[in-house]
């Protein structure tokens, strides 16, 4: 196995074991945020995939998320089933949804289909708050994960915080894996070329619809299933909560300052995004007004991410340090 | 139903405003700016600074436009210009990243609780033949609207600048190796259509509500107007505006209340699914 | 080198990242409040929160508890279900408040209250109107603020049978507060002859009710009944005149607060509300907080200046009961409690609801003057 790999596989195990002492060590407040940097890192991950891997901008990423948290919502509270068996579900409702949006989305092309997934973002939330039947409406759906489940003996309260932190870490590893899987498989390289050379790639007969739609699709899956664990976790779903703009923005900037394109930047990224208004105290109420200018300047002086700036930064020290000592030698 | 038109047709013209400046950046920047919305809140709260501190409406509203066009202005400078041949996916990432940075600042500048304009009018509706109930300042907003329309229209056909612009629209390069400027060309559009967005902003502002998350809902009727009538078409955006408010007026009379909303987006997919170059535009959309 | 430099960072981000002081300074009792500070109902909910720290800075005046002081702490809850819940798990994991008021929409009150049985945290609420809220019992959930229900018994009887209004067309906000008041309107109106002709809904943050209003007139009917706080009433109100309708009509919610004149200015004139304040209230208790406000701050203290003061003013009364500032010791101070509030004596039932006053008010020259007093713990 790869280095990159490796260190990964220790993380996530790492990870997983502080998740029964966390909770004593840094207290509910910051487990919370913790929780969010996960749920930020599966988002960000599934945009990753559309945006920094195929480079379409789907700004409707929100309806997927939503879609899989009301699936789990109505389930949940309906049939009292268990996360664990909620997650496959919310992932497909979203697949499916993705499948049909993607149908009319994909036919256009650049700013055209955010404007369409934007679109389709704005009717999921008008829909949610109007078919009150299925949705409750605008009061949204509560309570729930209030039943915890057993399993040969054990509860499993799925609303807790362990629980949720580790089935977390495990959802965000493996969408990690299968992020990887992808970027490196043939599919990866004909996201690429699709990307970069369109019409290059259309002309060599790179099927660039069905290689379109399956992006979205899986980028939705991974969505979804986000949706479902913060479902379980706020144990409450609403229209303006779950199918917001809002959800778009904490997607956006931690691709765009992690590292489009890249698997460990959107998580970083994910961090730092849930993690500064506790250190911008000072300034918190201008964190949004500066992260919106950190993505301006971003796209700007740094297309390839802030994050990944950085974990490059050694490496070309290095190489200027070795070239300067080279120079001086001669 | 007479009285849903009317109403209809007047919110109509408000949406086809914002819209117009929308479809002019397009027509001659050639991008799609995702922050248009903001430059309709920035003239909406503009005006309410300007009008709350005593001074009279119009003179504020000119104040707020122009406010809000010197902003247009130095953004173009500082983040327009320098992507001017990058990709339309980086260009649509930096103007929502302005979106977000004026949404939120505005957030903390204004605070989030809205505010009312006073109307420079009287109360007193206006009673139009058939029963229908207009207030001056409906009237105001539409006749202002169709003015500026107007003379937008004239710049465009009949003045050097609205050649230049013209031009550019046509090929920006050919532009360039005539000498044309086009850079200022650029920034004298970018301006014009956020001052356009700004005048709607102060106009509906007044007859609702001003406040700093005012901005998304408009760049989304914006959007359904632009799309409906062709995005980069004049007269597409006037016909699209139009058509929007009265299906929203006559929809919002007989679809189950809170469907209202629904209309301007299901009218965007439909039309990007069947049309997707809008009832009136020109441009070819990329399709596969 | 690159594969511990990666691990450095991550392993210092980390340790910044999770020192952090909690805000809890040890010699003072923190309380919390979840209220919506910004939103459609901000201008409601600031006026709550003012009515809030005015209870507790006279709480403190007086010498607090046994010489402790209390320090109130304050998170926007927008009025949304999922920010109310953050907020109120905020208050009780980061502030570790003692207890806490929340959190002013029905909808958002709902969605806090599995939190309170959670933490096991006593919620008071003074603002909410949807009946199932206290039905079930909630243990650790107190209403001092009638509902619907009761609201309906009076306000519906006065509207069919004073009013002599039989075909009222019902424009409501879109959440369980506007349901909720609909559904318990309706069959009370029914026993009294008159019915809604018309139901709408509409939705938070809406600003443009003219199709509304418009279906309104085209019914025929001849009242209009209003759900909503100052900044959608006040719109409604507005777009009312400029439509050019003249039906009487009847609110509930913040038809006759500070805000909503300020914000309809003379298009408030002559709208019936049915709360639990107006003004020209006369009990002593009543008496006594309005001159006291009115030395403080300019103006008459709206509903909610009032309402938040009582939730305030009804978990400080219980602190000095119990003597305490133990949360179960809380509670059952709590569910023995009666004190006399400028609404009446509140004391809570076994569901945890208090019966208080509640006043029909009708506005003239910018205030909403009582018509009608009810006293609804007597039936």
């Amino acid at each position: 196995m790869s280095r990159p790999l490796v260190l990964a596989c220790v993380v996530a195990a790492v990870a997983l074991a502080a998740g029964g002492a966390l909770p004593n060590v840094i207290g509910p407040y910051f487990m919370r945020l913790v929780i969010f940097s996960l749920i930020y890192a599966l988002l960000a991950l599934s945009l990753n995939l559309t945006l920094g891997f195929r480079g379409e901008l789907s700004l409707g990423h929100q309806t997927f998320f939503g879609v899989g948290a009301y699936a789990a919502a109505i389930l949940a509270t309906t049939y009292e089933w268990p996360l664990l068996l909620l997650l496959p579900i919310a992932a497909a409702c979203a697949a499916i949804t993705a499948f049909a949006i993607g149908l009319v989305a994909l036919r256009m092309r650049g700013p055209y289909f955010a404007i369409v997934t934007l679109s389709f973002g704005v009717i999921a939330q008008i829909l949610a708050v109007n078919l009150v039947d299925l949705t409750n409406g605008p009061m949204g759906i509560s309570g729930i994960g209030a039943t915890p489940s057993s399993y040969l003996g054990f509860t499993v309260p799925w609303r807790s915080d362990i629980v949720c932190y580790a089935m977390l870490v495990i959802l965000v590893f493996l969408s990690g894996l299968i992020t990887f899987a992808l970027r490196e498989s043939k599919f990866g390289r004909a996201w690429r070329a699709l990307r970069d050379h369109e019409d290059l790639a259309a002309a060599i007969g790179i099927p660039d619809f069905r290689m379109d739609l399956l992006a979205l699709v899986i980028s939705a899956a991974m969505a979804g299933v986000a949706g479902a664990v913060y479902a379980f976790y706020t144990s409450v779903v609403a229209p303006d909560d779950v199918f917001s703009f809002a959800i778009v923005i904490a997607m956006l900037i931690p691709v765009v300052l992690g590292g489009r394109g890249t698997i460990v930047g959107p998580i970083i990224g994910a961090f730092i995004y849930a993690f500064a208004p506790e250190y911008l105290r000072i300034a918190q109420d201008w964190r949004l007004p500066i992260f919106g200018l950190l993505l301006v300047l971003l796209v700007i002086l740094a297309p390839e991410g802030l994050v990944v700036l950085a974990l490059r930064a050694p490496e070309r020290l290095r190489a200027r340090f070795r070239q300067g000592a080279a120079e001086a030698r001669e | 139903m007479l009285q849903d038109l009317a109403s209809g047709l007047v919110i109509g013209l408000a949406y086809a405003l914002i819209a117009l400046g929308l479809s002019l950046i397009f027509g001659v920047l050639r991008i799609i700016n995702f922050a248009h919305g903001e430059f309709y809140m920035l003239g909406g709260l503009m005006l309410y600074s300007l009008t709350s501190r005593g001074f009279s409406f119009f003179p504020s509203l000119a104040g707020a436009v122009f406010g809000t066009m010197v902003v247009a202005i130095v953004i173009d400078w500082c983040v327009l210009k320098p992507l001017r041949r990058s990709d339309e996916v980086t260009i649509a990432l930096a103007t929502l990243g302005l979106s977000i940075f004026l949404a939120n600042a505005a957030l903390v500048i204004w605070g989030p609780v809205p505010h009312q304009i006073p109307s420079p009018f009287s109360m007193d509706p206006l009673v139009l033949p058939g029963g229908v109930y207009l207030s001056r300042l409906e009237l105001f907003g539409a006749a202002a609207t169709l003015v500026i329309m107007g003379a937008m229209h004239l710049v465009l056909q009949h003045t050097s600048v609205g050649r230049q612009m013209r031009a550019v629209v046509q090929d920006r390069d050919a532009a360039a190796v005539v000498g044309l400027n086009v850079d200022l060309i650029y920034r004298v559009t970018f301006a014009v259509g956020c001052g356009l967005a700004a005048v709607a902003g102060g106009l509906l502002g007044t007859m609702f509500l001003v406040y700093p998350a005012m901005g998304l809902q408009a760049v989304l009727k914006a959007f359904a107007v632009v799309v409906i009538g062709g995005m980069g078409s004049f007269s597409g955006a006037v016909a699209g505006g139009l058509l929007l408010g009265l299906a929203e007026s006559v929809g919002g009379a007989w679809l189950p209340s809170g469907y209202k909303d629904i209309v301007a987006f299901i009218m965007i997919v439909a039309v990007l699914a069947l049309r997707p170059q809008g009832l009136l535009g020109a441009r070819q959309v990329r399709i596969r | 080198m690159l594969f511990s430099f990666r691990c450095s960072m991550f392993a210092t981000i980390a340790a910044v990242a999770l020192t952090s002081p909690t805000a809890f300074a040890a010699d003072k009792i923190p309380l919390g409040l979840v209220a919506p500070t910004s939103g459609s109902v901000a201008l409601d909910g600031q006026q709550q929160v003012a009515g809030a720290n005015f209870a507790v800075d006279e709480f403190n005046k007086a010498g607090g508890l046994g010489g402790k002081q209390v320090e109130l702490f304050v998170e926007d809850g927008e009025c949304k279900p999922a920010s109310s819940t953050a907020a109120a798990e905020k208050l009780i994991t980061r502030n570790e408040v003692v207890a806490l008021a929340a959190a002013f929409c029905s909808s958002a009150t709902k969605a806090v209250q599995p939190i309170a049985e959670k933490y096991q945290v006593p919620v008071v609420n003074g603002i909410s109107s949807d009946p199932s809220l206290t039905d079930p019992l909630r243990p650790w959930f107190f209403r001092t603020k009638i509902h619907n229900v009761t609201r309906g018994k009076y306000y519906a009887k006065f509207i069919a049978e004073d009013l002599k209004l039989k075909k009222l067309a019902a424009i409501a906000v879109d959440d369980d507060f506007g349901r909720s008041a609909v559904t318990a309107f309706t069959p009370v109106l029914k026993q009294y002859g008159s019915e809604f002709v018309l139901v709408r809904y509409f939705k938070h943050g809406e600003v443009n009710f003219i199709s509304l209003l418009n279906a309104a007139k085209e019914t025929g009917a001849d009242g209009l009944f209003l759900v909503g706080e100052a900044q959608d009433g006040a719109l409604i109100m507005k777009q009312y005149y400029q439509l050019g309708l003249k039906l009487p009509v009847v609110a509930l919610g913040s038809f006759n607060t500070p805000q909503f004149f300020d914000a309809a200015g003379s298009a408030a004139e002559g709208v019936y509300n049915a709360e639990v304040w107006g003004e020209g209230v006369d009990n002593a208790a009543a008496k006594h907080f309005v001159s006291a406000w009115q030395e403080k701050n300019k103006g008459y203290p709206g509903l909610y200046a009032l309402s938040g003061y009582v939730e305030l003013r009804t978990l400080l009364e219980a602190m000095k009961k119990a003597g305490s500032t133990d949360r179960t010791k809380l509670k059952e101070a709590l569910e023995g409690l009666s004190w006399d509030s400028p609404i009446g004596t509140i004391k809570f039932d076994a569901k945890h609801q208090a019966l208080t006053l509640m006043f029909v008010t009708r506005n003239e020259g910018g205030k909403g003057v009582v018509v009608a007093t009810f006293d609804t713990s007597k039936d």
